[in-house]
């Protein structure tokens, strides 16, 4: 069993102190390092971008463990005529259209080579890290009015489970 | 020596037979981490220009990276096309994050931009940094 529920200030360095808490919490569960660091970077991309995209306010951070999937919810606000939700769903568009998440990210990478705001095509790249670094599938539910929920989900063996007492 | 230093990450930079080794330690986890990086990369690129030495950057001590940091990375990639400086980057194949990252960096060394190799390990590796 493993949950986590955070409603943090959308400041960035809340950012590091989430990651270490996920860390901690996934490595007390699952003896796996790799694991830990995978959804400790999904965590903190998802984080960054809520932080650097959305607006200034509550970002409400998950972390469960449920059905032999481990999951990541990062939910906040955006302002809904900054073009910045459209940017999400054509990104999210262009990764999924990729059969092999590698390749996302290669192109990813290409795309910030030639980018001229590469800063803002790296929001970009933290996506496709997530699910061809972090092993995840990806979702995004948006509202109109701006409110964001983004979901990076994996699945995990139940036999790296820990046991211990 | 300490050659830049920010929030968590420090750089360290020590002059090798072949010009200029760098080697990251601690967490790159800053906001705009090319504010500060991508000028101290200009100054490192401006210090081997003209030696005919390159730049060996060691990453396989890195505790953490995040997307704008590989940006950053990437921008240093670019600036330095067409440059006579050489640069390396030094990865630990064993670290997942770092194998992904730095085998999709590839894509520039198959460019010709950039050489990206695996830390060697075990007895003989005198040179990996602690």
């Amino acid at each position: 069993m493993l949950k986590i529920e955070l409603t943090i200030s959308s400041d960035w360095p809340r950012i590091a102190t989430v990651r270490q808490a996920v860390v901690q919490c996934v490595s007390a569960v699952f003896q796996d390092p790799a694991l830990c660091h995978d959804l400790a970077m999904t965590s903190a991309e998802l984080l960054e971008n809520a932080v650097k995209y959305g607006v200034q306010g509550e970002v409400v951070f998950s972390l469960s463990y449920e059905r032999g999937a481990v999951e990541v919810r990062v939910a906040n606000s955006v302002n809904p005529t900054s073009g910045n939700l459209e940017a999400l769903k054509r990104r999210l568009d262009w990764i999924f259209a990729f059969g092999d998440p590698s390749e996302a990210y290669i192109a990813a990478m290409e795309q910030v080579a030639l980018a001229a705001n590469p800063e803002r095509a790296s929001s970009g790249l933290g996506l496709v890290r997530i699910i061809s670094e972090g092993g995840c599938s990806l979702e995004c539910d948006a509202t109109e009015r701006g409110r964001v929920v983004m979901s990076a989900k994996r699945p995990v063996q139940v036999a790296s489970a820990g046991r211990s007492s | 020596m300490t050659a830049y230093s920010e929030g968590d990450l420090r750089i360290e930079s020590t002059p090798t037979e072949h010009g200029l080794q760098l080697t990251w330690l601690g967490r790159s986890n800053a906001r705009h981490p090319g504010k500060t990086l991508v000028p101290f990369f200009d100054r490192i690129a401006g210090q081997v220009k003209g030696t005919g030495g390159g730049i060996e950057m060691r990453f396989d001590s890195l505790e953490e990276i995040n997307s704008s940091t590989l940006t950053a990375v990437i921008q240093l990639i670019q600036r330095l096309k067409g440059s006579q400086s050489k640069l390396t980057l030094i990865y630990d194949p064993d670290v997942t994050w770092q194998r992904m990252s730095f085998e999709a960096l590839q894509v520039f060394a198959r460019q010709g931009l950039v050489k990206i190799q695996p830390a060697i390990k075990g007895p003989d590796a005198g040179a990996r940094p602690g």
